[in-house]
């Protein structure tokens, strides 16, 4: 009897050593962790959204993702940094109001220096030195880092090569000639008395989009938000630079996309943002525009676009002030303050944007804008996008961030100045009517905000 | 006069339209209107549900197609798009039907309450309940986050629920108020004096007079509750979200897909037409019985 | 015949406090829901609080309302905001008419008639939004398409300065005119019929009648229809913002997308609780001027 005892009791302690790795092997490291997404959808994210499920199998946590259109996330966010209670854990962080946000973020650089090796082997390959510094400097705010980009875009001419080959017209590198092309591309091409297609189309939506185009174009032209082209809090603060939107370069700028779009843009331009500038391009409705470099990707993907291979990517034009049409932007995550599972959330966005994890979305999702050089130089990039490859470098390089000044207050004066945009290109307002009166609210907004005392 | 006596009259009431409107229907004129003011109702309904099947190329020509293939492939990319999409349904089902429930007996107590007591300030109150119908959704959206995220609300049906009802407590007390203004008292008072009890008197005379303006207003709090959506976005997230607030997700992509949007926006508004073509008669006899009397 | 006296006879006043308890559900629940909120909205505008500068947010007592008082795109959403409410609501209240009018009685037709014209108000707002900005638009929208048929180049309905506006009021009046003409058969059905007889007797002509026996009989029912539905057109948002996002310009803001843009565009959030606290004091003297003018249409109707 005592010998069935001793051998049962050892057989269990053998069973139990034996499972105790095995239990310990089947606790995964963030388990029970939830990620909690909100985000905008984008066609060249679609591969790494289907490859999540990887992340959750290794990790334990689970994903979800709560994607709608780009107004609604902001308003959605813009509620939960109000209420400082957030229900999603890793949020979309705009490059041009990082600023104005930064108390709301989680500065993420303790989590890079510590946690850079991925919580599962092999999970991921993050290494902050594989991003563009540019980008990851955007998002750095007073030291902080506050988000990490995972999208990059600069102002690019979209433009169809097959009209400007068929009309014999010259791909425009300033902004004459870009006035010129327009006139000639728009066209009744089947002669039945309605025009068919349209020189251009840019966004003129109110709304925090075509903020950056407002900018870009006056920018091309001379002009800055402020005196001396001062562009961070500090030198305007020290400089006391006033705002100088009613200048004459401004004022020329809009009155030349003033101009150029209501005579030779799709009659409901006014309302459009990028969604609908892309949609007429696709559709084959215009024959440039000015917008996204990377759009040139979907506007060759058969599978959306109906002029699919017909499309080519150009520097933007130069204004007189030998300048080109800027419209930087960079996106990256964040995680919001008070939010939960912030281990996990860290987790996440690390495997999101580690070069590893967006090498495999750059074929499938058209996905031309990684913020990796190492991924646009490599062979495979060239060989899959060559001459357009080449079209997003120059873009790139043509890029010059100044062009938006950064400082906590700024989405009341891209407000306004999208405002008087928007009124000069429906024609309700002169351009010197309408940036007469943005200069004098956005002046009032400075002083109220203190810089000039 | 009696319980009976009064139901006739009623009945009586219905037919006696033809003098005062003055009108037949027959009439060419008014024929031709109403068909071209009917053209104008229903059509933009029928060109959302029939661009949900189409395909993403047909969506979009201009001359539109007129015949073509019906195709599902706009519904199917509706629950690609949202995962969460069947759940949305069947929490709009469970929403709606609960808010309207309580919202209908609480509004009614209420309504009695004020109809027949004489209570000190029942004008007050009345407008009370009218004044929460004044503020802009923008007041509110702040404060109740803030109030949901204390007590645990947030993306749950019960939250979802209170909000509905707050919001449609204002039409049903001011409709069922006018209903039962309308009930003479002499009948209840008749019943009372029998020594039956309050209840019964409630349950058995009140309550089937009331019944078409209890049917009415509950059809309308149905709609609203169903189409409700500033509460709806604000305060879910997966597990409470309903149909109106899943919307947005297909708002905004690379390029608006028409045909999704019009497949996942029929699918929201198919349940609320199919039950407006059953329930569109006791709407308007509901109405008739002195709810509009105020 | 309808008792339309309101009688509250004696046995009624022992049981006062019964009265109360019937009432007291309905006044928990709304008590309890909205006295924060509006306490909430009215402390925060008389506070300065900007969203990008968390840490500073004070009191500054009436400046928020001072400051819209002088900002001239606050009477601008003002101004449009009663265009929109006046014209949606009368226009949807004649159609509305002309319609209950035609299908109040019996005829083959009616029951299918009045399903249709149900129909409208029954569809989710931000469906009809997005709906509707679809057949606006210029180049994919049928709107244009079936008008350039009959020969008339129709303009951007929703971009162009001068239609804007009244592409989202036709939009409201398409999808409300189903609750006026409601509310307006229902109060066509619910006429007496001696008035009518005796000015039949009489040998009034039709349209006397119309203006002396059916209009004084219906105001009652007519103004409780304006009272919401004027309440409920003053404060939408929804459809406006689908379409047309305010725009171009201003020329389609209303008093609560003005609101709503300063909440979360230019993260004001005490200026845009001020616009809130204005919009509902204005519906607030609104009705309480109509609800006092229909009480004293019932003393005359001699109730």
């Amino acid at each position: 009897m005592l010998r069935r005892v001793i051998v049962v009791t050892i057989m269990v302690l053998i069973a139990l050593i034996i499972s105790v790795p095995v239990l310990g092997a089947a606790e995964k490291p963030l388990q029970g962790q939830v990620v909690v997404v909100c985000n905008w959808p984008m066609s060249i994210l679609d591969p790494v959204h289907k490859i999540i499920k990887e992340f959750e199998d290794a990790t334990g946590a689970r994903v979800l993702l709560d994607l709608m259109g780009e107004s609604a996330v902001r308003e959605r966010l813009t509620m939960e940094f109000a209420t400082k209670n957030p229900v999603h854990n890793v949020v979309l962080l705009d490059c041009w109001n990082s600023e104005e946000l930064k108390d709301y973020f989680v500065p993420l650089n303790d989590f890079i220096a510590q946690k850079s090796k991925p919580v599962v082997n092999g999970l991921d390959d993050f290494n902050i030195q594989d991003f563009d510094p540019s980008y990851v400097n955007i998002m750095n705010v007073d030291g902080q880092q506050i988000g990490l980009p995972y999208y990059w875009e600069v102002a690019g001419l979209h433009y169809r090569k097959d009209l400007f080959e068929k009309y014999n017209v010259k791909v425009p590198t300033n902004i004459d000639e870009l006035l010129e092309a327009a006139k000639k591309l728009t066209l009744d091409t089947n002669g039945d008395g309605i025009i068919d297609i349209y020189g251009i189309a840019m966004r003129s939506v109110r709304g925090e989009d075509s903020g950056l185009m407002c900018s870009g174009a006056a920018w091309s032209f001379g002009g800055t938000w402020f005196e001396g082209g001062a562009a961070t809090a500090k030198e305007i603060r020290e400089k006391k630079a006033r705002p100088s939107v009613n200048s004459k370069q401004w004022i020329d700028a809009f009155t030349f996309y003033g101009n150029l779009l209501s005579n030779y843009g799709p009659p409901g331009v006014t309302s459009y943002s990028w969604p609908e500038v892309m949609r007429d391009m696709e559709e084959g409705k215009l024959a440039m525009d000015i917008d996204a470099n990377y759009f040139v990707g979907p506007y060759n993907d058969p599978k959306i676009s109906k002029v699919a291979g017909k499309v080519s990517l150009a520097v933007p034009p130069k204004g007189p002030g030998g300048r080109v049409n800027q419209h930087g932007f960079v996106c990256g995550l964040g995680i919001p303050k008070g939010a939960k599972d912030q281990e996990a959330a860290w987790e996440f966005i690390k495997w999101y944007t580690a070069k590893s994890t967006v090498a495999r979305s750059i074929i499938p999702g058209m996905r031309l804008n990684p913020c990796h050089p190492a991924l646009i130089e490599s062979d495979e990039y060239k060989k899959a996008f060559g001459e357009i490859g080449d079209a997003m470098l120059a873009t790139a390089a043509a890029a010059d961030w100044e062009y938006m000044p950064r400082f906590p207050e700024i989405s009341q004066p891209t407000f306004i100045l999208v405002d008087a945009w928007s009124n000069v290109i429906a024609g309700i307002k002169t351009p010197e009517e309408a940036l007469n009166e943005a200069q004098k609210e956005i002046l009032k907004v400075m002083t109220e905000a203190g810089y000039y005392k | 006069m009696s319980y009976t006596m009064y139901k006739r009259t009623l009945n009586a009431n219905r037919e006696k339209v033809h003098i005062i409107a003055g009108k037949r229907l027959m009439n060419m004129v008014s024929m031709i209107a109403l068909l071209v003011a009917a053209i104008i109702a229903l059509f933009p309904i029928y060109w959302v549900i029939v661009s949900a099947f189409k395909t993403e190329k047909e969506v979009f020509i201009m001359p539109p197609v007129w015949i073509f293939v019906p195709t599902m492939q706009a519904f199917k990319k509706v629950f690609e798009m949202s995962s969460n999409f069947g759940r949305c349904m069947t929490n709009s089902i469970i929403v709606t039907v609960i808010s309207v429930i309580l919202t209908t007996i609480i509004g009614s107590m209420a309504a009695y309450g004020l109809a027949r007591f004489r209570l000190k300030g029942s004008k007050d109150i009345s407008f009370y309940m009218l004044s929460t119908r004044f503020a802009p959704a923008i007041g509110f959206v702040i404060p109740f986050y803030l109030i949901y995220m204390r007590f645990g609300l947030i993306d749950t049906r019960l939250g979802l629920i209170l909000a509905n009802i707050t919001i449609n407590l204002s039409f049903t007390v001011w409709m069922m108020k006018g209903v039962f203004e309308e009930i003479p008292v002499a009948l209840e008072e008749a019943a009372l004096i029998d020594g039956m009890p309050r209840f019964g008197v409630i349950r058995t005379i009140t309550l089937p007079l009331a019944r078409p303006g209890i049917v009415a207003t509950a059809i309308f709090s149905t709609i609203m509750c169903w189409n409700e959506f500033v509460f709806a976005f604000t305060l879910t997230q997966f597990n409470a979200r309903t149909l109106p607030a899943e919307m947005p997700r297909f708002l905004s992509a690379n390029n608006i897909q028409w045909d999704v949007l019009s497949a996942a926006g029929t699918l929201v508004i198919v349940p609320m037409l199919i039950f407006a073509f059953f329930v569109q008669r006791y709407l308007i006899r509901g109405l008739t019985l002195g709810a509009v009397k105020g | 015949m309808k008792i339309t006296k309101h009688l509250f006879p004696k046995w009624h006043l022992k049981d006062k406090y019964l009265g109360v308890l019937y009432v007291l559900p309905a006044m928990f629940v709304l008590l309890g829901m909205t006295l924060y909120p509006f306490l909430y909205c009215i402390n925060l505008s008389l506070q300065k609080w900007d969203l990008f500068q968390p840490n500073k947010r004070y009191y500054i007592g009436f400046t928020n309302y001072i400051s819209l008082f002088i900002d001239p795109n606050f009477w601008n959403a003002l101004k449009t905001t009663i265009i929109f409410t006046v014209v949606s609501v009368i226009v949807s209240f004649i159609i509305g008419l002309v319609l209950a009018s035609l299908l109040a009685g019996k005829g083959r037709f009616v029951g299918a008639f009045r399903t249709i014209f149900v129909l409208p108000m029954i569809i989710t707002p931000i469906v009809i939004g997005t709906g509707f900005k679809y057949l606006y638009d210029p180049t994919s929208g049928i709107l244009n398409y079936v008008l350039s048929l009959i020969r008339i180049t129709a303009p951007a309905w929703t971009t162009n300065p001068k239609t804007a506006l009244l592409s989202v009021i036709m939009v409201d009046i398409w999808q409300w005119t189903p609750f006026m003409f409601l509310i307006l058969i229902a109060g066509i059905q619910g006429l007496p019929k001696a008035p009518f007889e005796a000015a039949a007797c009489d040998g009034a002509s039709c349209w006397q009648i119309l203006k002396n026996v059916t209009f004084p009989l219906m105001k009652p029912v007519v103004l409780i229809a304006l009272l919401f539905r004027a309440i409920d057109s003053f404060r939408t948002f929804d459809t406006i913002y689908a379409i047309t996002s305010g725009g171009p310009g201003m020329l389609t803001t209303t008093l609560n997308l003005f609101a709503y843009i300063k909440a979360f565009k230019m993260y004001r959030m005490g200026e845009a609780a001020a616009v809130a606290i204005i919009i509902w004091t204005i519906v607030f003297i609104f009705s309480q001027l109509l609800l006092k003018y229909l009480s004293t249409q019932k003393v005359v109707q001699g109730k």
